[in-house]
């Protein structure tokens, strides 16, 4: 079951930010500006960074490069990490973990603001 | 027998008092009394403070100094422009009347200092608006001192307005925020992330009960070109490192009406050691999906082309969205702040939000600010 979460999670984020990157190729929401990216995960099946990683990664998929900088608070060992993210065109992100209880699933909590229109995706599997 | 309180505005039509004026006098235990405005108020500021008392039926009094003094003024709903709360501001707060204050406390962490100073000095009840009394913060609240989620080690809020025709700032420009701050207001352009920024701030304070120690930030012009063009933001994002090891993280800015289904996300999602709880004001909704046409902005009023405020809402405002009904009322939040900071009075219970936490948020900002325009992480000033 720990396995299964891990892995429908990498693969929600992959199928989401497809989702999210052709909504913002699409002009529906303008140009695209600023990510809010929020994920909750099973202690012990997940590490926080490797989360944050993989956020950072497919946002800067949507935004089309790599941030300029990024700065990381909070640690791993809590599941609590946070980043904030600049890129060259003025794009940011804000991306943030924490740990589920154990009556909750883990989540996802996206929220893709564009210069015209936002885009929302909200999970808890 | 309830009490009653007289109540003396400062600042008139298109401020915030505007909101705070409807829900004083709402309020069967206040009494308004009179308007008045800053000594440094401009002509245009006394005409709207006039139209103000006017539209009451209450008296303006020119000089800020002899309404103060006026022995049937019992509470002072301060709200002068940001710009003029230096002067205003510390003379409302030596005055000894409980004071209302206005949110964010003022445009620069010396001018608010001043003010909690004169209020410390007066030892005079008071309150800054914030969002502490709305069911879904209080519902939060409740989250944190229950323990159910453990040790609280993160909280992120956000505190988006989807109002404004977004769309017109010019692309590819990146703006460079410039610290210290001079100007907010304009008549087509504010501060957004020092006016909306400072809710999800507040609230990342006051509900983890931590003093932020070091922030990084960023400010940006993505909507508006009228912002652009004033030069001030109308988004920012701001992490912050809390006491005790606990990270936080705010947005605050205007990003259009069209970009969510109600008013903006109004969030805050709680991460502890054994859980993570989100709640937000939206939260329980009912999606309607009809045939009804997406509502469609007015043309701008070219003395609000933002639409910020009620008294020109006759010549255009934003319509009512009907894609989520949403459960909870959206046009009590002023009323709610209001009428609790009114119940304190009459208990002599401390406010939750005074001008004690409203300087924790205004350092943080002034910090936020300085590390927009810096790029670097900024220490918070310790108030």
């Amino acid at each position: 079951m720990a396995l299964l979460d891990s892995t429908l999670m990498n693969s929600e984020v992959k199928s989401v930010t497809q989702g999210l990157r052709e909504i913002a190729e699409s002009g529906r929401i303008g140009r695209p500006i600023f990510v809010r990216w929020m994920a909750t995960f099973v202690a012990g099946n997940e590490s926080s960074s490797d989360l944050a990683e993989v956020a950072l990664s497919d946002i800067s998929s949507i935004f089309g490069t790599a941030p300029e900088s990024y700065s990381t608070m909070g640690e791993g060992e809590s599941g609590n990490i946070s980043m904030i993210c600049r890129w060259a065109g003025g794009q940011a992100a804000l991306i943030a973990t924490g740990v589920t209880s154990a009556d909750q699933r883990p989540g996802l909590d996206i929220a893709l603001i564009g210069s015209e229109g936002a885009a929302y995706h909200h999970d808890d599997r | 027998m309830v009490n009653e309180y007289g109540v003396l505005f400062v600042g008139g039509n298109r401020t915030h008092q505007e909101t705070h004026v409807a829900a004083f006098d709402a309020d069967e235990r206040c009494r308004l009394i009179a308007v008045t405005d800053a000594p440094d108020a401009s002509d245009e500021r006394i005409t709207l403070s006039r139209e103000m008392a006017d539209g009451y039926g209450i008296p303006f009094v020119p000089d800020l100094e002899t309404a103060l003094g006026r022995t049937d003024v019992d509470i002072v709903s301060m709200c002068p422009q940001v710009e003029s709360r230096s002067i205003a501001g510390p003379m409302c707060g030596k005055s000894g009347k409980a004071i209302y204050l206005d949110k964010p406390l003022a445009g620069s962490l010396r001018d608010g200092l001043a003010i909690r100073d004169a209020l410390r000095r007066s030892g005079a009840p008071n309150q800054m608006y914030s969002f502490v009394g709305l069911p879904w913060v209080q519902a939060a609240k409740e989250c944190v001192d229950s323990g159910r989620i453990g040790r609280l080690v993160g909280i992120h809020a956000d505190v988006l307005f989807a109002k404004g025709r977004a769309g017109s700032a010019p692309a590819g420009v990146v703006r460079q925020e410039k610290f210290p701050l001079e100007k907010y207001t304009f008549v087509d352009a504010k501060r957004e992330f020092f006016d909306l920024g400072v809710y999800a701030v507040g609230l990342c304070l006051w509900l983890s009960g931590k003093a932020a120690i070091e922030v990084t930030a960023t400010t940006a012009n993505y909507f508006f070109e009228s912002h652009a063009r004033r030069d001030v933001e109308d988004f920012g994002a701001v992490m912050m490192q809390l006491e005790d090891g606990v990270v936080a993280s705010a947005t605050g800015g205007r990003i259009g009406y069209y970009s969510h289904p109600k008013g903006g996300a109004h969030k805050v999602a709680l991460v502890g050691t054994d859980g993570t709880e989100t709640f937000d004001a939206w939260t329980p909704h009912i999606e309607i999906s009809n045939a009804d046409s997406a509502p469609e902005l007015p043309p701008p009023n070219p003395v609000d082309p933002m639409m910020m405020w009620r008294s020109t809402r006759s010549s255009g405002g934003n319509p009512t969205k009907g894609t989520w009904d949403a459960l909870a009322s959206e046009d009590n939040w002023y009323p709610v702040d209001i009428a609790r900071f009114i119940d304190s009075l009459d208990s002599g219970a401390r406010p939750e939000i005074t001008a004690e936490e409203a300087i924790g948020s205004l350092a943080v900002l002034m910090a936020a600010y300085e590390s927009a325009a810096s790029g670097q992480m900024v220490t918070v000033r310790r108030t």
